[in-house]
């Protein structure tokens, strides 16, 4: 399809696809790139690089409607994510050393292996929580929230903050290659082994993932790669959704959200997987 | 010192006022598209809503390290200044 033909069809269906990328931010603090892309490259038969285009400014979209309801929340952990985001950064800008030492095939693999295990570990830790009493000191990089499943203020502390850095810095990597915002191995991985609690885990990646978006985005629309009518729809779709994600994620007990993750690592397993072979 | 949270709702204000007006004002740019696509109403809107929805995250940024900086908070104002480099990179290289 030639992008320069953009009907209403095509642009109702993008905005559609918005509408679930910003809920997923509200709810799992993703930007939705991992569905958007292959929707865009297979079901529209956008070229990669344009779909890679539209689902980043999607990404900054939900990044920027999620994280202004949730800074009122007290659930984005604004020192982690300034952390974090150097790690990502530097990721993003080494992205093309990747693309070059490694194989197309071997990427889609890797992060096939990586997504399948990351949702094998949280569904073993569906009744796991990271909250901590109140009166803990949650140390330089933990904090404290009011934790909406029990209705008590409780604390965390961060744990095995290196390799938080390490997958933030892989996740920058692989963003502007492959179109997303990073948040699919942020969020289990930040919840799963350098203990925060996945609400704070999910505010704080969505956060976090519009700068790594930005990053990658600002290149494609300086090389007028991006379409800007497709991505104006996909962020009016954005808001939608992710309007909609926060009414129902406020309701959702952790163990319902964590299942939720598990089976979108899932599904992005076995795609990836499949677009290997 | 500012608290934590002060900035995190500072920062969030900022966030969902930038993520409002473009949104605002790409819905006006795809209004204009569906009337006249090469028109230069719709194109003018369609560009300065993209142009906000980026410059939102950067702005974020550049506030943090500001708010870091001026609380003497001198580490976190240099990561935030080193994120804020790396965007402006970025965006020398997408023009130049």
């Amino acid at each position: 399809m030639d992008p320069t033909l953009t009907t209403l069809a095509t642009l109702t269906l993008v905005a559609l696809a918005g509408v679930v990328a910003g809920g997923m931010g509200a709810l799992l603090g993703l930007g939705g790139g991992v569905f958007l892309v292959p929707f865009l490259v297979i079901g529209l038969g956008l070229p990669f690089q344009t779909a890679a285009a539209v689902s980043l400014t999607t990404v900054i979209a939900t990044s920027s409607a999620v994280a202004a309801t949730r800074a009122g929340q007290q659930l984005i952990n604004l020192r982690l994510g300034m952390l974090l985001e150097v790690a990502t950064a530097a990721g993003g800008v080494l992205g093309g050393v990747t693309a070059a030492a490694i194989a197309p095939r071997t990427l889609a693999l890797l992060f096939s292996a990586v997504t399948a295990a990351m949702a094998a570990v949280t569904l073993s830790r569906l009744d796991r929580r990271n909250i901590l009493d109140e009166h803990v000191d949650p140390g330089r990089w933990g904090g404290r929230f009011l934790d909406e499943d029990t209705g008590r203020l409780v604390a965390y502390r961060v744990r095995r903050l290196p390799l938080g850095l390490a997958v933030s810095f892989v996740a920058g990597n692989i963003s502007t290659l492959l179109g997303l915002g990073g948040g699919i191995l942020k969020v289990p991985l930040l919840n799963a082994w350098c203990g925060v609690p996945m609400r704070v885990a999910a505010a704080t990646s969505a956060f976090m993932i519009g700068v790594t978006a930005t990053s990658g985005a600002i290149i494609y629309y300086g090389r007028g790669i991006l379409p800007p009518a497709l991505a104006a729809a996909a962020v009016v779709g954005v808001s939608a959704g992710s309007a909609f994600g926060m009414t129902i994620g406020a309701r959702w007990h952790v163990r319902r959200l964590k299942m939720l993750l598990a089976a979108v690592l899932a599904t992005v397993a076995v795609s990836m997987f499949w677009r290997s072979w | 010192m500012s608290a934590p949270t002060d900035l995190a709702l500072r920062l969030g204000r900022l966030l969902g006022v930038g993520s409002r007006a473009s949104t605002v004002v790409l819905a006006a740019g795809l209004v204009a598209y569906l009337v006249d696509p090469a028109g230069a109403p719709a194109m003018w809107l369609l560009d300065t809503g993209l142009i906000v929805l980026m410059a939102t995250p950067a702005a974020r940024v550049a506030v943090a390290a500001v708010t870091y900086a001026r609380d003497g908070e001198w580490m976190f104002a240099a990561m935030a200044a080193a994120v804020l480099g790396v965007l402006f990179v970025g965006a020398v290289f997408a023009t130049g």
